[in-house]
């Protein structure tokens, strides 16, 4: 703001996207290998608290963004399910690996191919696992998606 | 019982047991007269092709007197159907053990009442381990439907309450369901399940060649990836008849202790923080991840390392690199004072953890548990001095043991292990740092190391165990000769401690249950594989 100017003008939908933009409270949905590197870029040296991302709400109820961090089984497809339908609107997904992607290494019985064949998935995090860095990356990336209000979860 | 040729190249001695029905009269032959404390793994092997159709394959222990058995009961059947008595009675472990050998190869066990799917879900059609199950068959679940089958359940008049933890539990870092039976807080009764991350690792094994199972063997236990490459690089090794040079004996067994304290620390701070420890949960991560990008800096990648070749290491360890670990151990130091400061004495935290997650050694060996849950019991049992590998024969360390197998004891028998993994790497370097480097590839330049990418594996079984993390990781391997194996099965010890997950929690707190998984450290993907 200018000095001498005491307001300005924005639109109600600009204000609101660019407030969640920094206020994301993600749910980690930890299941596999992943979960090593999640819990690297939750502390000390990545620490994604920088990019208004790093109060992780243990209940789908009060969290925004699901993170899917690891590989995904046919066993566990209900319970992702589950908890993507207890979250309330606005909300996002990230597919955390190669595993949550595609299904990695693991084309077999077991494993689902992919998140997005349960859930819409809004950023995709390649690699096995992905290095932190990648993963802040996708969490600026999803950024710039709430900001422009795009989202396949409604 | 045994005659001296029985005694099997990989140390096993082999028992047959021609007649199914006899099993259980020679297994109490064994643990009675043998002292076989510990019942280790069960698996199957199909033959179905063949007269014999089945395999039924037992490893047993006796940590009195160091010796391994491996028993073998051959099963023949018309339609298919096998049968044969269970060993519940015997040892403990075997109910986990059992039920998943009758889900992925359709065995039935006499006197088993329990025969739920642990590894796969309710509904699943088909014994993916047999030969004839085709890997790609999907059988998805309906996305409504509940994966588990609870054998918990209320009488009417009962005024108790069911209780579903997991498996997406915020406080948990695995996924594990338990169904609890609650009077109060007191848990009454706990079901568990496991297999929320089964990926059909053993499955997936039989149509990769020997070198490419590499990588799938660093996402068993993803918090210490080269154990798990050293034990089955050692076990495809011994098969095909390939030896390592000294210096790559040092290397793998320095890379071994630094892996063990990477799984040590998170478990730790994963633990801490589950009970509302952030600070020596920041600190131990710190530490970790300068671990992580050291090991990078050798393997590169973080954390799937897949940095081991048959015959030797994929690149040499440089004297810098040395010196370099040097300084992150002094840091190590350095930082994990902060954290006994914080936690020892900490009067929250003895709270949790004194008397909570209790285990007899009694109850520990017959439920098959291995590593720093049996050393806490006060049970000095470690395979790095009871049957040495590697060149841990060579090296000066202790093994740090508790009292009273509690959550304390386990936390405390960590710390104290990392401080003897510290010592160990530092008798390596010294030691490394000694021989001359050779170059790059000074590890296989040795004209008889250098070997073909895939190596030639000779027919024959084999089952090699190292000390991992968390316990006993062994791998069993059938070839038949060819590029890749007949079949490859792993002894998990995260597996089998979730076994006897239920016995260490009945009778605590709810809340309890947080401290107690947390001391344990399964992990999935090395439990469910």
């Amino acid at each position: 703001m200018m000095k001498g100017f005491e307001y300005f003008t924005t639109q109600k939908d600009e204000l609101l996207a660019w407030a969640r933009k920094f206020s994301i409270f993600p749910y980690p949905f930890v299941t596999a290998c992943c979960g090593m590197e999640f819990m690297s870029v939750a502390s000390t040296l990545y620490d994604t608290d920088r990019f208004g991302a790093a109060l992780p709400r243990f209940s789908p109820r009060q969290s925004d963004l699901l993170m899917v961090v690891g590989t995904v089984s046919h066993k566990q497809a209900p319970i992702v399910k589950k908890i993507y339908d207890q979250m309330c609107s606005p909300k996002w997904v990230i597919a955390f690996g190669a595993c949550a992607v595609s299904g990695g290494v693991y084309q077999n019985y077991a494993t689902l191919k992919g998140l997005d064949k349960i859930i819409p998935v809004d950023v995709y995090i390649p690699g096995c696992p992905p290095r932190p860095e990648t993963v802040i990356d996708a969490i600026i990336k999803l950024q710039s998606k709430i900001e422009t209000g795009v989202s396949k979860n409604v | 019982m045994f005659s001296e040729s029985q005694a099997v190249a990989d140390g096993h001695r082999v028992l047959e047991v021609a007649v199914a029905s006899d099993l259980r009269s020679v297994v109490r032959k064994l643990k009675e007269e043998f002292s076989c404390d510990l019942l280790l793994d069960i698996t199957a092997l199909d033959l179905l092709a063949t007269e014999t159709k089945m395999v039924m394959v037992y490893h047993l222990c006796s940590t009195k007197h160091g010796q391994r058995v491996r028993v073998k009961v051959p099963l023949s059947s018309t339609n298919n159907m096998f049968m044969l008595p269970s060993l519940r009675e015997e040892y403990a472990a075997a109910n986990f053990l059992e039920r998943e050998v009758h889900e992925m190869y359709g065995v039935n066990f006499e006197n088993n009442p329990d025969q739920r799917n642990i590894l796969l879900y309710k509904g699943f059609v088909g014994y993916p381990l047999r030969k004839d199950f085709d890997i790609a068959k999907e059988c998805p679940l309906d996305l409504q439907a509940s994966p588990i089958e609870s054998s918990v359940t209320l009488a009417d008049d009962e005024q108790k309450m069911v209780l579903n933890f997991g498996p997406s539990h915020p406080a948990t870092h695995g996924t594990i369901h338990l169904v609890l039976k609650l009077e109060g807080e007191r848990i009454e009764r706990a079901d568990v399940h496991c297999g929320y991350l089964h990926r059909g690792f053993e499955k997936e094994c039989e149509r990769h060649n020997w070198q490419n199972i590499i990588p799938f063997t660093d996402r068993l236990n993803y918090c210490s990836p080269l154990i798990n490459n050293f034990a089955y690089a050692e076990a495809v090794e011994a098969l095909a008849g390939i030896t390592i040079n000294e210096r790559c004996r040092y290397a793998r067994t320095l890379l071994s202790e630094c892996a063990r304290l990477c799984d040590h620390l998170t478990c730790i701070a994963a633990s801490l923080m589950e009970l509302g420890a952030m600070t020596p949960f920041l600190y131990l991560m710190t530490i970790r991840d300068y671990f992580y990008e050291h090991l990078a800096s050798l393997t590169g990648a973080r954390l799937t390392h897949s940095f081991v070749r048959f015959g030797g290491l994929k690149s040499e360890l440089s004297n810098e690199w040395l010196a370099k670990l040097q300084e992150w151990l002094c840091f190590y130091e350095e930082y994990i004072k902060r954290v006994h400061a914080l936690v020892d004495r900490n009067r929250i935290f003895i709270d949790r953890m004194r008397n909570t997650g209790v285990i007899s050694t009694a109850d520990a060996l017959s439920l098959g548990f291995t590593g720093p849950l049996l050393r806490s019991t006060g049970f000095a049992y470690d395979l790095r001095k009871a049957a040495p590998y590697l060149a841990y024969g060579e090296l000066d360390f202790e093994i740090p043991v508790g009292i009273s197998g509690d959550n304390y004891d386990r936390y405390y028998v960590r710390m104290r292990e990392m401080d003897e993994s510290v010592s160990m790497i530092r008798q390596c370097m010294k030691k490394m740092q000694a021989m001359a480097v050779q170059g790059l590839n000074s590890v296989n330049s040795d004209k008889t190391y250098f070997l073909p990418k895939i190596p030639v594996v000779s027919a024959g079984e084999i089952y090699k165990a190292h000390e991992g993390a968390n316990g006993e990781l062994g791998f069993y391997i059938v070839s038949v000769g060819g590029k890749i194996p007949y079949k490859l099965h792993v002894r998990a010890p995260s597996f089998v401690h979730m076994g006897g997950f239920h016995k260490m929690i009945e009778g605590d707190q709810l809340a309890d249950i947080i401290a107690t998984f947390g001391t344990i450290n399964m992990i999935g993907g090395e439990c469910d594989r």
